[in-house]
C-alpha cells in the first residue's frame, strides 16, 4: 500500500491511497491521518480510487477522521470509484460525518462556502 | 457464459492457523486462490474475504487478546449444484473462551461515533447467513453461508 498527502488551497488535505487498506498495511495511513488532524486540520478529501480493499480497521481511522472533522463542522469527503469499496464504505455507517463521492471536482465542493 | 463451462463440483479447502497477522494473511491468499480456482465470482471471493478477515481479527483480538499461540481451523466447502448455483460454508473454529454474535445489538449499536464493532457489521452485511453452534462445550464455531447464482 502507498500514501501521499498533500495540502491543496483552502487548507484542504488530500491523502491518496493505493492498494489494499487493511490491517495489515494501516500503519503508513493512520500516521498520515493523525499527523494532519494533530496539526489541527479539519478538511480532508481521501482519495481512494486506487484502493482494492478496504477492512474495518481502514474504515475506523475515517471515523476518527471524519468524528474530529465534525468538530469543527465539516464532513470529510472519499472519492472512491470501485464498487466493492465503495459499497463496503456505504454500509459502514459514517453517512453523518463522510461524502462518498467519484470525482476530485465533487470532493472540492464538499468544502464550498466553509 | 462462465455456467456454460462449469460442471457440478464439491471442493474443500481446510486449514489450521496460529492467531498471528502473517498466518492470518497467508490464510487469505490461499482462500482467494482456493475460491478463484473453482471460478467463484470476483465479488463473492471479495464479501467472503471480507466475513473471513473481520472475523478472525476479532477471535484474535476478543478470544484469543492477541497471544500468537491460539488456534483457528477453517474449512471451507464449494458446491456448484446442477442449478447453476454456487453455495459456499466458511467454517472457522476457536478454542477461545465463549462468545456470542448478537446480530440485533451490534446492528442497533455501531453508528458514525463508534471506532471499533464495525467489522461485525461487515460480517453480517457480506454473508447471507452465519450459523452460531450451540452445542459445542469448548470455544466456538461458526459457518458463513453465502449463495449465488449465475
Amino acid at each position: 500500500m502507498q500514501v501521499s498527502a498533500e495540502v491543496l488551497p483552502g487548507d484542504i488535505v488530500k491523502i491518496k491511497v493505493n492498494g489494499e487498506l487493511s490491517i495489515f498495511y494501516i500503519d503508513p495511513f493512520e500516521s498520515v491521518v493523525q499527523k494532519y488532524i494533530v496539526d489541527g486540520k479539519s478538511k480532508f478529501i481521501f482519495d481512494f480510487r486506487d484502493v482494492t480493499y478496504i477492512d474495518s480497521m481502514g474504515i475506523g481511522l475515517l471515523s476518527i477522521a471524519g468524528n474530529s472533522a465534525s468538530q469543527k463542522g465539516h464532513k470529510i469527503a472519499v472519492i472512491v470509484t470501485n464498487p466493492k469499496v465503495k459499497y463496503t464504505l456505504n454500509v459502514s455507517r459514517l453517512h453523518d460525518v463522510m461524502v462518498i463521492v467519484e470525482t476530485e471536482e465533487d470532493a472540492l465542493k464538499v468544502f464550498e462556502g466553509n | 457464459m462462465l455456467s456454460k463451462f462449469l460442471k457440478e463440483t464439491k471442493m474443500r479447502f481446510e486449514r489450521k492457523i496460529f492467531s498471528t497477522f502473517s498466518d492470518l494473511r497467508d490464510l487469505e491468499n490461499d482462500f482467494v486462490s482456493f475460491l478463484e480456482v473453482n471460478r467463484v465470482p470476483s465479488d463473492v471471493i471479495y464479501d467472503l474475504k471480507i466475513a473471513l478477515h473481520e472475523y478472525i481479527l476479532n477471535v484474535m483480538e476478543h478470544g484469543y487478546h492477541w497471544a500468537p499461540d491460539g488456534i483457528i481451523e477453517v474449512a471451507v466447502d464449494v458446491d456448484f449444484d446442477r442449478s447453476k448455483k454456487f453455495n459456499i460454508e466458511v467454517e472457522i473454529r476457536d478454542y477461545a473462551p465463549k462468545f456470542v454474535i448478537d446480530k440485533e445489538k451490534i446492528m442497533k449499536e455501531v453508528n458514525n461515533r463508534s471506532f471499533r464493532g464495525r467489522g461485525l457489521v461487515m460480517i453480517l452485511t457480506f454473508v447471507d447467513d452465519i450459523i452460531y453452534d450451540h452445542e459445542l462445550k469448548d470455544g466456538n464455531r461458526v459457518k458463513f453461508v453465502k449463495s449465488v447464482k449465475l
